[in-house]
């Protein structure tokens, strides 16, 4: 099995505490789940980062080589709201992930 | 002397010369010619004749790019006299040509679909091996992991380094440079002039706003499918290309202010094809259906890291005992035939018989006839519901599917070219339109004894945001 985990659940979940961040962080954070987690591939392309900031501009944006938080995200990562950027494949293995972030 | 070429006839630009040479070192190779059996897109589910492959277009950024290149350096060249040598430039032509013949020849079977398979467990091993190709004490890595490629970019990286490393050099060329414009590493830290000017090359071919990449397969998939998508005028464009430095000693891509409706056309047909056809909701239902199905074979063997395996380029992998060497998407279809008796799923593929059809088929329809008053946070969470079966109990189980559709759509960014006006240069971004906003959005799909309760099914969705 390969559990694919997209870019939008990593940013989502990596930012919930945290106002930003830089692909090094999210490729680290990749390494780290990857290296523990052997089902699983953690999406980090630089493609999929710029297409997840670009596709919740309500929620994310692009300065100075860092993925940003808006100011008035914070209703996106409420509990209830967060779940949108689960997959039907990840929500399997979603506890183990969640301890990573 | 004159170069020795071959000529390939092309239904969008005509006749293509590509030297000699480069058909004996890279065209005439098996791992390019596996490209003939990569379906380009998934598109052809909804036009019949959409039947092209990664073999044309490869051959469609090559033209693009010399053309591309040919003009740079007519236009930028005395700029640059004392900087860039003769021979330089020579090599700067033949690296960034080669490139782009070869930018896409680690593409996995079915593309964007499982090209992820190539990295699984594998990317500390990749980083290994493409770092062997560089400088000890380069800054590579670094950049390598900032620019984060995509996986077909690192792999056809990787395979251009590994298998034909020779045959660049001796086209006098630079294996290292046409690696990075290949995956989209740019220099990264205090640069030189050359860093500078080469990663204007690298946006040239792998860039977030034109290049020679998207310049093709925007008019390719336009062209094949019988789309009427808008007319671009390429040989406009790349004849005002140019590289100049800007107030503050950078390199910059710019274009002369006569292509600013080309560069306009060039974003909205970009954004029309991610709109209406890649995300169109028969091909995201289609690309569901077939990652399930592999999914499913691969839950209880070693398929995708057997066949997935970027050693599958050079080495015969053996499962189940079936043979496979340089996989394409003809193999995938085979390995799925194997299964039909096992996943109801196949039949429904190769039938195209869908099970589920779409509630609604557009972001239009979903936006403004169902969702208009909807705010993003209960649009979330209404999907949110469904996923967890709030509709099950009412409308059963196994009769109602709801899948995210993502079109990327996308702008010119800030900085990424420019445009001259009065020998001043203007950033590109100002001069193209602005894509709708956030187009994300979800495509309820019901089997085909729910259609009739469609109203009800809409109604009884609407009632569960908060």
């Amino acid at each position: 099995m390969c559990y694919k985990i997209d870019s939008s659940f990593t940013l989502i979940h990596y930012l919930k505490n945290k106002n930003s961040c830089t692909i090094r962080d999210i490729v680290e954070l990749k390494n780290r789940i990857e290296n523990e987690l052997k089902s699983v591939y953690v999406d980090v392309s630089k493609d999929s980062i710029l297409q997840t900031i670009s596709q919740y501009p309500e929620i994310f944006y692009w300065e100075e080589n860092q993925i940003k938080k808006q100011k008035s995200a914070e209703k996106y990562f409420n509990n209830n709201v967060i779940d949108f950027f689960k997959s039907e494949q990840n929500s399997k293995i979603e506890d183990e992930l969640i301890k990573f972030f | 002397m004159s170069i020795e070429e071959k000529i390939f006839r092309d239904p969008i630009y005509g006749y293509i010369s590509i030297p000699e040479t480069y058909c004996k070192d890279f065209i005439d190779t098996a791992i390019f010619q596996r490209l003939r059996r990569i379906e380009q897109t998934s598109m052809r589910v909804l036009y019949p004749s959409a039947h092209h492959d990664r073999f044309a277009h490869s051959i469609g950024v090559f033209y693009l790019g010399k053309l591309a290149f040919s003009y740079l350096e007519k236009n930028s060249k005395s700029l640059f006299q004392d900087a860039i040598s003769d021979a330089e430039w020579q090599q700067y032509k033949n690296t960034f040509e080669i490139a782009c013949l070869m930018h896409d020849c680690g593409h996995s079977p079915f593309s964007h679909t499982f090209e992820h398979y190539y990295l699984f467990q594998r990317e500390p091993e990749i980083e290994h091996r493409l770092s062997c190709f560089f400088e000890k004490y380069t800054n590579f890595i670094n950049e390598y992991r900032l620019y984060a490629p995509a996986p077909h970019e690192k792999i056809s990286g990787l395979l251009l380094l590994e298998e034909y490393f020779g045959k660049i050099e001796s086209n006098h060329a630079s294996p290292q440079l046409a690696a990075r414009m290949i995956m989209g590493v740019k220099y990264d830290g205090v640069l030189n002039f050359k860093q500078k000017f080469e990663n204007k090359l690298i946006s040239l071919l792998n860039g977030a706003g034109i290049d020679v990449d998207s310049l093709d397969y925007i008019q390719r998939d336009s062209w094949i499918s019988g789309v009427g998508n808008v007319n671009i005028d390429y040989q406009r464009l790349l004849s005002s290309i140019m590289i100049k430095l800007d107030d503050n000693e950078n390199c910059q891509i710019v274009f002369k202010k006569k292509v600013l409706s080309v560069i306009d056309n060039i974003s909205i047909g970009r954004n029309f094809l991610y709109k209406w056809i890649y995300s169109h909701h028969k091909v995201i239902y289609e690309q569901l259906l077939l990652e399930n199905i592999i999914e499913k074979i691969n839950s209880n063997s070693d398929f995708c890291k057997k066949v997935f395996s970027i050693d599958s380029f050079t080495n015969s992998k053996e499962f189940q005992g079936h043979f496979y060497l340089l996989p394409t998407d003809d193999d995938i279809i085979h390995t799925i035939k194997q299964y039909i008796h096992e996943d109801e799923k196949i039949t429904e593929l190769l039938s195209r018989n869908y099970k589920y059809k779409a509630l609604w088929k557009t972001y239009f329809e979903f936006n403004e006839s169902y969702f208009r008053d909807v705010s993003d946070i209960n649009r979330m969470k209404i999907f949110n519901h469904i996923q967890n079966g709030a509709l099950s109990e009412e409308f059963g189980s196994n009769n109602i599917l709801s899948i995210k559709a993502t079109p990327k759509l996308k702008n010119i960014n800030e900085n990424d070219f420019f445009i001259e006006i009065d020998n001043k240069l203007i950033d590109a971004s100002k001069a193209t339109s602005i894509p709708s906003k956030n187009l994300s959005y979800f495509i309820v799909y019901v089997s085909e004894e729910l259609r009739p309760y469609k109203d009800q099914i809409i109604k009884k969705m609407l009632s569960l945001q908060s």
